[in-house]
């Protein structure tokens, strides 16, 4: 965002070059996006290992969500241990279930990006 | 990064987690609560401080050929506010400013405490995870005031026969139940493991200075990796205040556009 003329030298036309600098740039952004498509974000989809720890402490918490709401309806039931048990193994099924998605969402997301790499992403 | 250095003697004594120690400025007590300004609280108030000042003050002048700070604090609106685009359409616009203080007290307070002798907030569970209950409290409620008990609806995937209908209404409820905890544990994780390996190998550096000798030189290897993993660092902490905010844009996407 560099404009060739200060805004302050001139304050008569500065108002009406200003727009017609506007209507330059924007002419030539969009001519640039359409030569020159943006490449995949790169912080998007994060790092290797960013991915390989969203996907890992979706699954712990899947767990412990689990455990914790079996905790407490035995300690609300008073069915110590079993309800315990039986959602410790509930939780690792969501957890599995929260990978599941999330992988499904980052492959999708690394598609989209090798199919078409011109959507318009804004003028980021 | 030598915030540890100062105590203990000969690099063996170096303790990597004092710098989470959290220790009362101004000790105040509420009927019995403990309530004391802490210097976790402190450096708080600074992030705080910092997304005001950048959005208040850089922002003052309204400059048609904007700054250093005021792109900075332009870039930042124009970041958080493609993110919330994209990510939930035109009706998350409302929440926009959420989103915006959420991501920017997130990433002030990751990159504050990558500032040497500072503390980082976001390094507790605590914090982190009463930044996530809020934004799941909050995005259950809009999703409840927007759909009504047809919210509900959520738990109940599409072409489902009834026989497992139960089991995987149950299992659904878990993973929602787990957002919280997956969104709290993983910028809390993060961060606590970084600012740890920062100073246990600090502590190495030390270490081999105190050994004097031919292991003064060895120290050169510690140096190197830090030098390298704080540009890392800095990296995780500006990813990690993105990924908060994005799945908080996710999550409140599925509550504003039920499937």
């Amino acid at each position: 965002m560099t404009y060739p003329t200060d805004p302050e030298s001139d304050k008569t036309d500065s108002r009406a070059d200003l727009a017609a600098l506007d209507a330059k740039l924007r002419e030539h952004a969009k001519n640039q996006r359409k030569k020159n498509p943006e490449p995949a974000d790169a912080g998007k989809r994060g790092t290797a290992i960013g991915m390989a720890f969203r996907l890992s402490t979706e699954l712990v918490a899947g767990l412990i969500a689990g455990g914790l709401v079996g905790w407490l309806l035995d300690q609300w039931l008073g069915t110590k241990p079993w309800l315990l048990l039986i959602f410790f193994f509930l939780g690792t099924a969501a957890g599995i279930m929260n990978v599941f998605r999330t992988a499904t969402l980052m492959a999708g997301d690394a598609a989209q990006d090798q199919d078409k790499p011109d959507v318009p992403s804004g003028d980021r | 990064m030598s915030a540890s250095a100062d105590q203990g003697g000969g690099g063996l004594g170096i303790d990597p987690m004092h710098q989470f120690e959290v220790h009362s400025i101004i000790p105040i007590e509420i009927s019995g609560i403990n309530a004391s300004f802490t210097n976790a609280s402190m450096w708080m108030v600074f992030a705080a401080i910092g997304v005001i000042s950048l959005t208040v003050l850089a922002m003052n002048g309204r400059a048609m050929v904007p700054g250093r700070w005021q792109s900075i604090a332009e870039l930042s609106y124009e970041f958080v506010a493609n993110m919330v685009r994209d990510n939930v359409g035109t009706a998350g616009q409302s929440y926009f400013p959420f989103i915006f203080t959420l991501f920017m007290f997130v990433l002030f307070s990751n990159m504050l405490g990558m500032l040497p002798y500072s503390f980082t907030t976001t390094s507790h569970i605590i914090v982190t995870f009463a930044l996530a209950m809020f934004i799941f409290l909050g995005v259950t409620l809009v999703g409840f005031i927007k759909h009504g008990a047809h919210y509900l609806t959520l738990f109940v995937p599409k072409g489902l026969p009834a026989v497992l209908l139960p089991l995987i209404v149950v299992i659904e409820v878990i993973s929602y139940l787990s957002r919280p905890i997956s969104l709290s544990v993983r910028l809390f994780a993060n961060m606590m493991a970084g600012h740890t390996m920062l100073k246990v190998f600090a502590g190495f550096v030390i270490g081999f200075i105190g050994a004097g000798g031919l292991f003064t030189g060895l120290a050169i290897a510690p140096m190197a990796f830090m030098v390298a993993f704080t540009g890392l660092e800095i990296l995780v902490a500006f990813l990690q205040a993105y990924v908060f905010a994005i799945l908080t844009c996710i999550y409140l996407n599925d509550a504003l556009h039920l499937h």
